[in-house]
């Protein structure tokens, strides 16, 4: 992967095949991937759709000491004020506010003033200039601004490349940043990487803080410390990953970029498992670590006693026969899918913002299910998942975005995973936890369907959920 | 209100636009007509035989944040009365010279160019390919009656004469300016006139003008000047004399039709060989005795 040498990240339709448009059962998209040649679908209409800039702003407003440029006009912006409308306002930033006259003649001033402007009022220990489509468009010169005040101001600036236009997946917008950080913040391959840590690299690129505590409280009980990157991360996270033992995944999907990246730089191990959701896969994530570094058996024990209790709280929890629909990104979707199977629950159906060649394993043994399940793949289009609903009838709904209003007004009591920690032994307990308590009062989605219009007229939900996906033709 | 003709003049880089749109201006300046010539390209160099070296600020350069701009900053009276303006744009290689045109041709309006200044004639002339929709600003949306291509013999020149002509065949039914037809300039080779009628016939356009190389062009340019200024008696200066009336007096206009790429490449095969044939043709009738 000699990706790091290009400016950019490739997109994830050209990497990994990547889908971001499908509506059917999951024997046709794994028929085609297994072809070799899956067929790229588009939508004729979208409803409502992630841009790059989103999944990149997600992913740097948990650096530490940073400060952002959003180089743009200011309507570019608006997604780095949602962030801090609904999250967290302490994120330093500040927008080019470009204009006609700079899109003619170069908005190179503007960004150097702005840089410039951030540098003083915040002192930040690194800065991150966040590039739109008009600079896209009009191939605005970033870098040599950026070189030379990297120079004067002696921090990192870091230029992210969110074209906006060039992927149809929103998640390229992690590699772009990923991208960047690994081009900009790690350090050549040194002599004193041969000094090793006792700690391993643990990719965090999404998961909400209590999710890594938990999987860093693990590796904590068999002696092992951890070093995670780049999420919630500072700058000596990025200068000791030359260091560690090895890497690990959480989210492998989100974590095979940079983690073949820092593997080949630093010649040491990549080691992509899946995400540690539900009892079987946090167990089989935790001692495949172990496993590298010889500590099964002290690894065997903590999870011999993490099991014996959860058996414990899941007896005589019954879920037989529940209907669940899932909305989460696929490394999520599939994990809770196994454990949700385990325990008893029924997937009516699964809405996944985009699905690749790196999910033919769960994509095979969902397609060997007696009962077909529908897979809707993107993000937003509420319409085509509100028809689903309405078809299937399920009771409860599991997602990480957003978007899940819209079934909690279908009458489906929603679980959003955004900020419940579902990782590790601990998030087994969460999850169950808020099952049991969405599924025995579901009053308040009752209640919001029964007191609320229908949001789309008759005449929208009798069209089939895949009336606007259509094959491209070249 | 009179009618003013508003005329674009387009055609590949270094093939003698400016030249044969100042002296087109200048020509019309000497027979009395009020004239606006404004070049459309960041180099801002279209009107500089009009203005003997004088100093003008480009459109776009006196757009600065918060400033107001005044019609008087940004034109200044050449040859004969000709208002000279130009357009401007950024420097090689940065931002986008096509949004340039459009922005600056937007803002002469808002300044009530027309209206003031009253002309009769407005020339664009307009930086080389068509090869973004900026650049076809010019003759879209009704803002020009009439277009004009200078083209040499030379390929190149053609193929660019013919991109143009599909811009103007996919504007002029909404509205898009029409061709006035073609300039032939630049012309040396025994060829070169019947190569260019061919190449008009088959596109359903026609010749304006036949303009054959000369050093009275270049010397004049060399001054600083316009052939009908500097060499007033020459034949070039009548020639650009006549070319002025005919585009002004008898206007006739049509909508091309283009070749296609296949044609365009057949055609120019088709002429290779006979060019290669009329330089070997002494060879053959010999061969013939």
């Amino acid at each position: 992967m000699d990706f790091y040498k290009h400016k950019t990240a490739p997109i994830r339709e050209k990497r990994l095949s990547t889908v971001s448009a499908y509506y059917g059962d999951t024997d046709t998209l794994l028929k085609e991937y297994k072809s070799g040649s899956v067929n790229q679908r588009i939508r004729t209409f979208s409803q409502d759709i992630y841009s790059d800039i989103q999944y990149a702003l997600q992913l740097i407003n948990t650096i530490k000491d940073i400060a952002i440029v959003v180089h743009g006009p200011s309507g570019c912006s608006v997604s780095r004020l949602y962030f801090d409308l609904a999250f967290d306002d302490s994120v330093k930033w500040a927008v080019t506010n470009l204009n006609e006259r700079d899109s003619i003649m170069g908005s190179d001033s503007k960004l150097r003033e702005a840089i410039r402007q951030v540098f003083k009022a915040y002192s930040p220990k690194l800065i991150f200039v966040i590039t739109t489509p008009v600079v896209a468009i009009n191939n605005d010169d970033v870098e040599s601004v950026v070189d030379e005040l990297k120079e004067e101001y002696n921090i990192p600036i870091i230029p992210v490349f969110t074209d906006g236009f060039r992927s149809k997946t929103g998640v390229s917008g992690y590699d772009v940043v990923l991208h960047a950080l690994i081009k900009n913040l790690l350090p050549e391959k040194g002599v004193d990487s041969l000094s090793k840590g006792n700690f391993i690299n643990l990719i965090s690129v999404s998961e909400n803080f209590n999710d890594i505590k938990e999987l860093v409280r693990l590796l904590n009980e068999i002696g092992l410390q951890v070093n995670i990157l780049p999420r919630f991360s500072g700058l000596e996270n990025f200068t000791k990953t030359k260091d560690a033992l090895f890497s690990v995944s959480v989210n492998p999907d989100e974590a095979q970029y940079p983690g073949i990246a820092i593997a080949e730089r630093y010649g040491f191990h990549y080691l992509q498992l899946p995400i540690p959701v539900g009892i079987k896969n946090t167990s089989f994530w935790f001692t495949e670590i172990a496993k590298v570094l010889n500590l099964e058996a002290e690894a065997e024990k903590i999870i011999t006693e993490e099991t014996y209790h959860l058996g414990k709280y899941l007896d005589n929890k019954k879920f037989e026969g529940k209907k669940v629909f899932i909305n989460l990104p696929p490394a999520y979707a599939f994990g809770i899918i196994d454990f949700l199977e385990d325990i008893g629950f029924e997937i009516s159906a699964i809405k996944m913002p985009y699905i690749d060649i790196q999910h033919l394993e769960q994509l095979e043994i969902l397609a060997s299910h007696k009962t077909k399940i529908p897979i809707l793949i993107g993000e937003g289009q509420v319409f085509e998942e509100v028809n689903i609903i309405n078809q299937l009838k399920p009771e409860l709904y599991i997602s990480s975005k957003a978007d899940n209003i819209i079934a909690i007004k279908e009458g489906i009591p929603v679980i959003d995973i955004e900020t419940l920690p579902v990782l590790g032994y601990k998030g087994v307990y969460n999850l169950i936890d808020k099952i049991e308590k969405k599924l025995y009062n579901p009053s308040f989605s009752h209640y919001l369907s029964t007191n609320n219009d229908e949001v789309y007229s008759v005449n929208w939900l009798q069209k089939k959920g895949n009336w606007y996906i259509k094959q491209e033709v070249k | 209100m009179k009618k003013i003709q508003q005329i674009a003049i387009y055609g590949k880089g270094g093939i003698g636009k400016s030249t044969t749109t100042s002296n087109i201006s200048a020509a019309l300046a000497e027979a009395g007509y009020r004239v606006i010539q404004i070049g459309c390209d960041p180099k801002s160099d279209s009107t500089n035989t009009l203005r003997g070296g004088n100093f003008l600020p480009t459109v776009l350069d006196s757009t600065r944040d918060g400033e107001k701009v005044r019609l008087e900053d940004i034109s200044v009276l050449g040859f004969k009365g000709v208002l000279c303006i130009e357009a401007g744009g950024p420097v090689p290689g940065v931002g986008c010279a096509g949004r340039g045109i459009n922005a600056a041709v937007s803002l002469l309006h808002d300044l009530n160019l027309f209206e003031d200044f009253k002309p009769d004639v407005v020339l664009y002339d307009v930086l080389g390919d068509v090869v973004c929709g900026g650049f076809a600003v010019p003759l879209r949306d009704g803002l020009t009656d009439r277009v004009y291509v200078v083209s040499s013999s030379d390929f190149m020149a053609i193929y660019a004469a013919n991109n143009l002509f599909k811009a103007i065949n996919k504007y002029a039914p909404s509205g898009g300016a029409q061709l006035g037809g073609i300039i032939a300039n630049g012309l040396v080779a025994t060829y070169a006139r019947i190569l260019i009628d061919d190449f008009a016939g088959r596109t359903g356009t026609n010749v304006v003008e036949y303009i054959p190389r000369s050093l009275v062009v270049s010397q004049s340019e060399l001054h600083g000047k316009t052939v009908i200024e500097a060499n007033p008696n020459a034949e070039h200066a009548d020639l650009y004399r006549r070319l002025a009336k005919n585009i002004i007096e008898q206007p006739q206009t049509v909508i091309p039709k283009p070749l296609n790429v296949t044609e365009l490449r057949d055609w120019a095969r088709e002429w290779g060989d006979r060019i290669l044939q009329e330089e070997e043709g002494i060879v053959r009738e010999k061969a013939s005795i």
